[in-house]
């Protein structure tokens, strides 16, 4: 065994035994346990040592070892085996040195600094039985060499927990907080990761509360750190490899209305459209066309749509005029129809007029629209004409 | 016969025998103590006894670096330690005269 390995034994046996004195002043202790080490690392290396009640002389058991004894490794370096329990231990030097018993009762602390002191002893020997095992001689430096590793992920811990208690303040549900979304969030990852690494080096210890406070943040991390990583990677999943999976996310979405076909006055879609002539007299089947030869059209819906007429309660169904060649033309007004009611369905499914109706005209909104003057071709004003050829409203229109 | 309570009521001056012969640190004090035939004796008490005779003032101390490990806390006797061990070796020698004829008186008639 080397020295290096024997010292660190010594000096977990011996704080585990200075834990059970703190109810002592910190000189007390001082006095009381100063050399221990050396004293206790002395012990250990004597093979002549006289064997005490529950003691076993390390040397002696060495050697019984290097001959091939059949005793388990570790009891070699259990310094409880050779000391006691290093409550036992402590409550024996204190006794000797005339200070009496823990005064357990004398002032009682409040209960959680006797649970916490209650936890730092408890830990304190378990630390020391750990060290002392045979396994951490084996495993002991190289979890030790990790402890960077959960600096970093203690920080990044602090982060999430962070931002996911300001995304709860501001009432963002659906906001994920295991990676950093933009600069600001950045910046805090960076403060916790260094903060963390920081404290983990020992940088930070500064008064008590600064203490308690990094305490409690490696507990909580410690807490959560487990249930946080589960979450991250079903994030992560979901973003990756699972992408196909469904998931619904309501997302507001803000898009333009698709451009529609028909005509519009006043911001509200036209239905059909009257023609007047020149003298104010309505005009039946004017095709109308835009600047580009397109059809101008109201609807173009095959008959499904029913419309709501001015003065009329009932809706009104439009239908498509035909033209010599056959074809369905929706540009050519008044769109004549007929009530919504008298409309069936044949065995296609489509919509048609019922056997008994025939298509008319919805009723005009004036039968008579005021005269205007029109230029003629040549100059003259149509006002003193009669009803104008079709002829004539070609070439006014030209 | 239980001699661990026996050694509780002589180890102050048990141990200020062995440090008045040479200074000494914790286990070796120990180790001398048992050399000299008290094998029983606990180092915990051996601590704390040293510890309490230096308190009260009979012995002096002084720290021993270690190159190799840690510091070595050595114990020497001083001029009140002596006057303590001498009253208290005055002390056994009648107890243990006392004693020993006391025993011996009422193993004789045998």
């Amino acid at each position: 065994m080397t020295t290096a390995v024997l010292l660190d034994h010594v000096a977990a046996y011996a704080s585990a035994v200075r834990s059970h004195l703190r109810d002592l002043s910190p000189e007390q202790v001082e006095d009381l346990t100063d050399g221990l080490e050396a004293d206790l690392a002395e012990a250990l290396e004597d093979p002549a040592g006289a064997v005490t009640t529950g003691e076993l002389a390390l040397g002696a058991v060495g050697a019984g070892m290097r001959l091939g004894g059949p005793d388990d490794p570790a009891a070699m370096i259990d310094l409880t085996r050779r000391f006691g329990p290093a409550g036992e231990y402590a409550a024996e030097l204190r006794a000797a040195a005339g200070l009496g018993p823990a005064r357990a009762a004398a002032t009682e602390p409040g209960l959680m600094r006797r649970l916490a002191r209650r936890i730092t002893a408890e830990r304190l020997t378990w630390e020391a039985a750990l060290q002392s095992s045979a396994a951490w001689r084996t495993a002991g430096p190289f979890v030790v060499s990790l402890r960077p590793l959960w600096w970093v992920l203690r920080g990044w811990v602090w982060f999430v927990v962070t931002v996911g208690a300001f995304h709860v303040v501001v009432g963002f549900h659906s906001a994920q907080a295991f990676v950093p979304a933009n600069p600001g969030a950045w910046l805090l990852l960076a403060t916790s990761v260094v903060l963390s690494v920081q404290w983990g080096r020992g940088l930070l210890r500064g008064r008590a509360p600064v203490r308690a406070l990094g305490r409690a943040g490696n507990a909580l991390a410690v807490i959560v750190v487990l249930p946080l990583l589960l979450g991250f990677m079903s994030f992560v999943d979901a973003r990756g490899v699972n992408a196909e999976a469904v998931s619904y996310v309501e997302v507001p979405v803000y898009e333009e209305p698709d451009r529609q076909d028909g005509v519009w006055v006043d911001g509200m879609q036209v239905s059909n459209l009257f023609a007047y002539d020149a003298q104010g007299n309505p005009l039946d089947g004017v095709q109308l066309y835009d600047d580009r030869g397109r059809q101008v059209q109201t609807t173009s819906d095959g008959s499904w749509s029913d419309w709501s007429l001015p003065g009329i309660e009932e809706p009104w169904t439009f239908a498509a005029a035909q033209d010599v060649d056959g074809r369905t033309r929706w540009n050519v007004f008044p769109l004549s129809g007929a009530p919504s009611s008298e409309w069936d369905y044949d065995d296609e499914g489509e919509r048609v007029l019922s056997s008994v109706a025939s298509p008319r005209t919805p009723p005009r909104p004036f039968a008579k629209a005021p005269a205007v003057h029109a230029p003629e071709a040549d100059g003259r004003t149509s006002g003193t004409q009669g009803e104008p050829t079709s002829d004539e409203v070609l070439a006014s229109q030209d | 016969m239980d001699t661990t309570q026996l050694l509780k009521g002589v180890l102050d001056v048990a141990v200020l025998a062995v440090v008045s012969d040479e200074d000494g640190y914790g286990y070796d004090v120990v180790r001398r103590l048992r050399g000299a035939g008290l094998e029983e004796v606990g180092e915990a008490s051996v601590y704390g006894t040293l510890r309490r005779l230096y308190a009260s003032g009979a012995l002096s101390s002084y720290v021993v670096p270690s190159d190799e490990g840690p510091h070595r806390k050595y114990y020497g006797i001083n001029a009140q330690g002596r006057a303590m061990l001498d009253a208290q070796r005055k002390d056994w020698h009648e107890f243990s005269t006392a004693l020993t004829a006391l025993l011996d008186a009422e193993g004789d008639p045998r």
